[in-house]
């Protein structure tokens, strides 16, 4: 009982795409987990999502596309990120990728990235391992 | 590890309206850290003007939405806003689903506000002491106004109830059998009742209602709660709403009963505090939590009573030095 840490995950979907399911079920598999989620839901701008993560003092950002736009926004949160000195702030994303884009983005420095049909158990343990 | 130096920089910062500093604040106080103590009391020692306004009501019934309309309402007049979302942690994975800030995204991205989602961590966490501890950074951040989201269902969130000086009690059209066996209960609570979805059917119905039971009720201080019907979703009533709510502060101000109300709030976070500070104790001197289980057991059969049992535990904590003799 007595108050643990928590780590929180600041979950968004970035962009025009409106398809929320995934991301949805994430946040309750996290939650699960023992996670705080934060639910930021569709239509957010990266400037946005770092600005919450700044209030929220999230320990990671997870985002989620569909339509095939996850280098240039990986890119784009990488800097964001370094530009305000928030290194620390882990970067999840998923989506449909491919693997050659799956090893793009580790190279940009996205900490785990997750294609559709991840399982629970494996998703979990990751992010548990990065956090 | 945080000193001097750095909790001056902390202080500096925060009172400068730095967002990374007052978050850092924040969880320092969430996750219990010692340091965070000596902030706050710096941070207090100057008192702050914010008014505080506490929003409550069942799920769905439109909190966040009216909350991003109030805030608005502030904003356009160029006021500072914080807002506090307060949302329950699971018991059994000790997560929580926090998602009133989706229901903002209106006003969320203004560089004039601070929105924090708050999870209630269990009831030794202290849910009104760190509600209470955030309204007091952001008040010290420079918000003219801080806002708090709490369902008011249960101990702990009713008592997140009594940081803010003015209470909205939101209900919906369809709530009025439900009210009427709340009764004192809601009354307890509610310094403005906001009827929201009044774009639905039975709106007036439950307005009848709430004046019956706020008719019953024996309020102190001669202040009548108004009802206001609002569409959060449209924006409609809102004027009358904040009207309604700014009448209140002034009121609570002029009746000294704003003075009283802080002190209520920092009584509650005594207890919590010592409440906490007692199970952190009782934990590193006997492990407690892991024995919990078998004293239940011995209770439950028997074996010893609930006084006794108490009496030992205290004995062998040296929370009681030896049994009593003067009785
Ligand atoms: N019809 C109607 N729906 C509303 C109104 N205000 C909020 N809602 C909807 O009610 C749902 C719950 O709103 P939310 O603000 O999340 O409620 P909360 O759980 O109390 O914070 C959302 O779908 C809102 O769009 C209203 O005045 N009229
Ligand atoms: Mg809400």
């Amino acid at each position: 009982m007595k108050a643990a840490k928590k780590k929180r995950v600041i979950l968004a979907k970035v962009g025009l795409d409106g398809h929320d399911n995934g991301i949805r079920i994430v946040s309750k598999w996290l939650m699960d987990g023992g996670y705080e989620v934060i639910y930021a839901g569709l239509y957010n701008t990266p400037e946005r999502i770092i600005q919450m993560t700044i209030e929220e003092n999230a320990d990671a950002i997870g985002v989620s596309f569909l339509s095939g736009e996850h280098l240039f926004y990986a890119g784009k949160f990488k800097s964001l990120l370094g530009q305000k000195d928030m290194g620390h702030v882990k970067l999840i994303m998923g989506g449909v990728i491919t693997p050659e884009d799956v090893e793009a983005l580790k190279g940009l420095g996205v900490d785990a990235v997750f294609t559709p049909g991840t399982r629970r158990d494996v998703l979990l343990s990751k992010i548990d391992s990065i956090m | 590890m945080t000193d001097r130096e750095s909790i001056e920089n902390i202080i500096v910062n925060i009172r400068k309206g730095n967002k990374w500093f007052a978050s850092k604040l924040m969880s320092m106080v969430e996750d219990g850290a010692y340091e965070s103590e000596e902030c706050l009391r710096i941070l207090r020692s100057t008192p702050g003007q914010a008014h505080i306004i506490g929003v409550t009501g069942w799920p769905g019934v439109g909190k966040s939405t009216l909350i991003s309309r109030i805030a608005r309402f502030f904003l356009d007049k160029d006021k500072q806003v914080g807002i506090i979302a307060v949302d329950p942690t699971s018991p059994i994975s000790g997560g929580s689903l926090l998602g009133d800030r989706e229901r903002m995204r209106e006003i969320d991205g203004d560089e004039r506000l601070f929105i924090r989602s708050m999870a209630t961590r269990g009831h030794a966490g202290g849910i009104a002491a760190n509600a209470n501890a955030f309204v007091r950074i952001m008040e010290a951040m420079g918000k003219d106004v801080i806002i708090i989201e709490t369902v008011g269902v249960g101990q702990d969130q009713v008592s997140v109830c009594y940081v803010a000086d003015t209470v909205v009690m939101t209900v919906i059209p369809g709530m009025g059998d439900y009210l009427q066996a709340l009764k004192a209960g809601i009354m307890e609570v509610g310094d403005v009742f906001a009827v929201n979805k009044a774009d639905k059917k039975g709106v007036d119905e439950v307005v009848m209602d709430l004046r019956m039971i706020i008719g019953m009720s024996i309020r102190q201080n001669d202040w009548n709660p108004p009802i206001v019907k609002t569409v959060a979703v449209k924006g409609i009533g809102i004027d009358e709403l904040m009207a309604r709510i700014e009448r209140h502060r002034e009121h609570i101000a002029q009746c000294g009963k704003l003075f009283s109300k802080r002190i209520t709030a920092v009584k509650l976070e005594i207890m919590e505090a010592l409440e906490a500070r007692f199970f952190r104790l009782l934990n590193e001197k006997i492990d407690f939590e892991e024995k919990l289980e078998g004293y239940a057991q011995q209770v439950l059969e028997g074996k010893t009573d609930r006084h006794t049992l108490l009496e030992s535990i205290f004995r062998e904590t040296g929370i009681v030095q030896q049994e009593r003799s003067d009785r």
